[in-house]
């Protein structure tokens, strides 16, 4: 070969891998250990100067967890103020960097998510490079399909700072369709790929034809992923500690505990029963519960559903039916747990194809795109879509799209814009992404300045045009129609100030008025305990005798008590009352929900 | 080049989808970015343009009218008397959803949200049955089309009306199912 290979990545939430086209063939590169999965692990130990990059970095995460940075996938092109409480839970220290995006720190280190990243993609070339025995400066990196500019933005500069030309950002759905359909030779062959991995999720539909895939439609969410649920099932395993041993457990105890959570869940994907035991976990405290694949269902259920929408949308966008599709595909890891598999059947109504191995699907497609654009596959393309829709800010708030979602990348539309007042010098337009009403509701990409000739109103003509690129990531052009000038424009990044000021707002209100404060809480949190106590008693006379005595019982009891606590006027009590006959209502609440399953199944004559 | 040409067409109002589609997908394979063929940068966004145009039946009559020369194009204005109930059906349900969803995000026990979900369901429920009946509107619609006369201008403005609003509230609808989906 003489001209110069690209290699094709996967740059994942928990695991990365790397590969080249060889001979005609996809081959995933493995490390010296024969391990193709490397862990997107990096770590700074204490005292050394070394980094550590991938299983050597997971494996100093229990003694100096705030020294070792994973998952960071999910904070790429991330402003901090956008965290959730729980994202902003981790072993590692987060803050914001002078611009509001996320960055970590690591004793007196800063990182941002690209520069870790970016760690683990030189490990990956540094790989490459030793199997061809040659220098490799061009890449295609995958990224989730849902992911917003910024994220790809991100991507991208990761690759860059690890010394990559980026030739193609790749959604990783399509990747997958491209290792599963390339070599069949099928035509209007319809298949979505459901992919859920570490940290995000996606479905895409695909129309498969010889010589092109198209993407028909794609959407996700890319905040949601197998590391969820092991969160959810580690915050069980944390819950079943006695308090006094919760008190005295450390950050190295946590971490040993979330490592069991994810082995136990891996391992439930084959056994129905399995024992997570941690010798010596505290002290002389040996830790060991048994596991029922049942009972990981239950915490995972709740975070599974929140896939089904996204089917739908999609099944919607592309304009089919499920029983139109060919084939449903199963990418990520996390398709592996069997309740996955299982909701997915019933929602395609058919039997999921799990031919592809979940870890390596996204890896071997990103190589065959980086075939594509070599040279070494010929007479193939793909046409990908744009997840979100992009638009911008028009008076009043709201949000004009301009580039509908699920539409073929690249494309462009252009607007027109003019002066509204006598001499109008210049106007500030928002460029937004999403699928939202409210301009504030969607992600904010930037802002940019037109500047106007003056004149009387009406008379200043500009045209915008945007441009999103084969990668789905967006440039724009202005253009003067008067003057006949044309440039590029950067956008201005908006940095959030308003959480700091909001907090401040409060803060000073609190000052001024605790007492009324607490008196309007107090108000407030009467109202719910009213309505709470409310909507109890109409359950309870909904469901009569088909509830169970003891369940009654002890629903009754904590209504009887939370009424008790609303004769006085303590906060603390109340809440707490509240909950407890929350908790206590629950089987009642699956009761209710069961019966409204029945009833649309009623409804639609198939009960 | 108007979306007629650069597909190699003659302007009609009614098109075969799967000519049309498979035209698409033999021209794009030339035109995209990554093959080798292809020199104008903008010829593949011009042709994406082109077939969304083509593909969504109201667009495209529009676009013949215009080609026709017929200077009147129907702007979307009351809506036409047979299409008033499934208008007042969809505002209301579309209203309901609304303040069910509203609801829902206030919503903060089990009981709560259990209680919403029954009323989720039914709505949903109600939602897919507009949604059927719109699509089959939608295709008595295209039926019309395919068997009009290219030459009857009154006829093909009022589809583009009817489709104009089918196409919104079918967008609508689909709309508040996803947000319905827990």
């Amino acid at each position: 070969m003489t001209t110069e290979p690209i290699i094709g990545i996967d740059l994942g939430t928990t695991n990365s891998l790397v590969g080249v086209m060889d001979a005609g063939f996809s081959v995933l590169i493995p490390d010296a250990n024969g391990q193709r999965l490397l862990p997107s692990v990096v770590a700074w130990p204490k005292g050394g100067s070394k980094t550590l990059v991938g299983a050597e970095a997971r494996r100093v995460r229990a003694q100096t967890p705030e020294r070792v940075l994973s998952s960071v996938k999910r904070f790429m092109g991330r402003r901090y103020s956008d965290l959730s409480v729980a994202e902003k839970k981790q072993d590692y220290q987060l803050v914001a960097d002078e611009k509001g995006m996320v960055a970590m720190r690591v004793g007196e280190l800063t990182f941002s998510p690209q520069q870790v990243a970016a760690f683990v993609l030189q490990e990956l070339k540094g790989r490459a490079e030793h199997y061809l025995e040659r220098e490799v400066h061009r890449a295609v990196i995958t990224v989730p399909a849902y992911f917003n500019d910024a994220q790809r933005q991100a991507t991208k500069e990761a690759g860059e700072l690890a010394g990559l030309e980026v030739l193609r950002i790749l959604s990783e759905p399509t990747a997958a369709a491209l290792a599963y359909g390339l070599d069949r030779q099928e035509t209007h062959t319809k298949i979505a790929v459901y992919d859920l991995g570490g940290g995000t999720f996606d479905l895409s539909i695909l129309e498969l034809n010889e010589g092109v895939f198209q993407v028909l439609a794609t959407s996700g969410d890319t905040f949601l992923g197998g590391d969820d649920i092991d969160l959810a099932l580690y915050d069980f395993l944390w819950g079943q500690l006695p308090v006094e041993q919760q008190l005295e457990a450390g950050p190295s105890v946590r971490i040993r505990l979330k490592e069991e959570a994810e082995s136990a869940k891996i391992r439930l994907s084959t056994y129905d029963e399995v024992i997570c035991e941690i010798p010596f976990l505290i002290g002389s405290y040996h830790f060991r519960v048994v596991l029922s694949r049942s009972g990981l269902e239950e915490l995972a259920r709740p975070l599974i559903e929140r896939t089904r929408r996204h089917c739908l949308r999609a099944l919607q966008d592309a304009g089919l039916k499920q029983e139109d599709l060919n084939q449903v595909i199963l990418v990520g890891g996390q398709t592996r747990m069997p309740l996955v598999r299982a909701l997915v059947k019933e929602w395609f109504k058919r039997e999921p194809h799990v031919g592809l191995d979940p870890d390596e699907a996204v890896a071997k497609g990103a190589v065959m795109q980086a075939g594509i654009l070599s040279g070494a596959i010929v007479d193939m393309v793909l046409l990908d879509v744009t997840p979100l829709s992009l638009g911008i800010e028009t008076f009043g708030g709201l949000m004009n799209v301009i580039i509908p979602r699920n539409s073929t990348i690249p494309t462009k539309a252009g607007e027109m814009f003019t002066n509204a007042v006598d001499d109008q010098r210049s106007m500030k337009i928002c460029v937004l992404q999403g699928e939202r009403e409210l301009a504030k509701d969607n992600w904010m990409l930037g802002e940019l300045d037109l500047e106007f000739q003056p004149g009387p109103r009406s008379s200043a003509r500009v045209g915008v045009q945007f441009e999103l690129d084969v990668n789905g990531i967006l440039h724009v052009l202005v253009r003067d129609t008067a003057t006949g000038q044309e440039k590029q424009v950067e956008m201005r990044s908006v940095v959030d100030v308003t959480d700091e000021k909001v907090e401040q707002m409060v803060s000073e209100s609190v000052d001024h008025a605790l007492e009324d404060m607490q008196e309007r809480r107090w108000i407030e949190t009467e109202q719910k305990a009213k309505r709470l106590a409310e909507l109890t008693r109409k359950a309870l006379q909904q469901t009569g005798a088909e509830l169970e005595k003891a369940i009654r019982l002890n629903v009754e009891q904590a209504l009887s008590h939370l009424g008790q606590k609303m004769q006085h006027k303590n906060l603390g009590e109340l809440k707490q009352a509240m909950q407890d006959l929350d908790q206590a209502s629950k089987p009642l609440a699956e009761h209710l929900m069961n019966q409204a399953v029945e009833a649309s199944l009623q409804r639609k004559g198939l009960l | 080049m108007n979306a007629f040409q650069i597909f190699g067409l003659d302007p009609t109002p009614w098109l075969d989808q799967e000519t049309l589609r498979e035209r698409y997908l033999q021209l794009s394979s030339q035109l995209h970015p990554d093959a080798a063929t292809s020199d104008d940068p903008n010829s593949f966004t011009q042709l994406q343009t082109a077939y969304q145009l083509l593909c969504t039946d109201r667009l495209r009559v529009r676009l013949f009218l215009e080609i026709l020369g017929e200077a009147e194009l129907p702007t979307v204005g009351a809506v036409p008397s047979h299409l008033a109930d499934f208008f007042m059906k969809t505002g209301g349900l579309i209203a309901a959803a609304d303040r069910l969803l509203k609801q829902r995000a206030e919503a903060e026990s089990f009981l709560e949200k259990a209680s919403l979900q029954a009323e989720a369901l039914e709505k949903s429920d109600a939602l897919q049955n507009l949604l059927t009946e719109f699509l089959s509107t939608r295709t008595q619609l295209q039926g019309t089309l395919q068997t009009a006369s290219p030459k009857d201008v009154d006829l093909l403005k009022t589809i583009i009306i009817e489709l104009s609003y089918l196409d919104r509230w079918i967008e609508q609808v689909q709309e508040k199912m996803f947000l319905l989906v827990d």
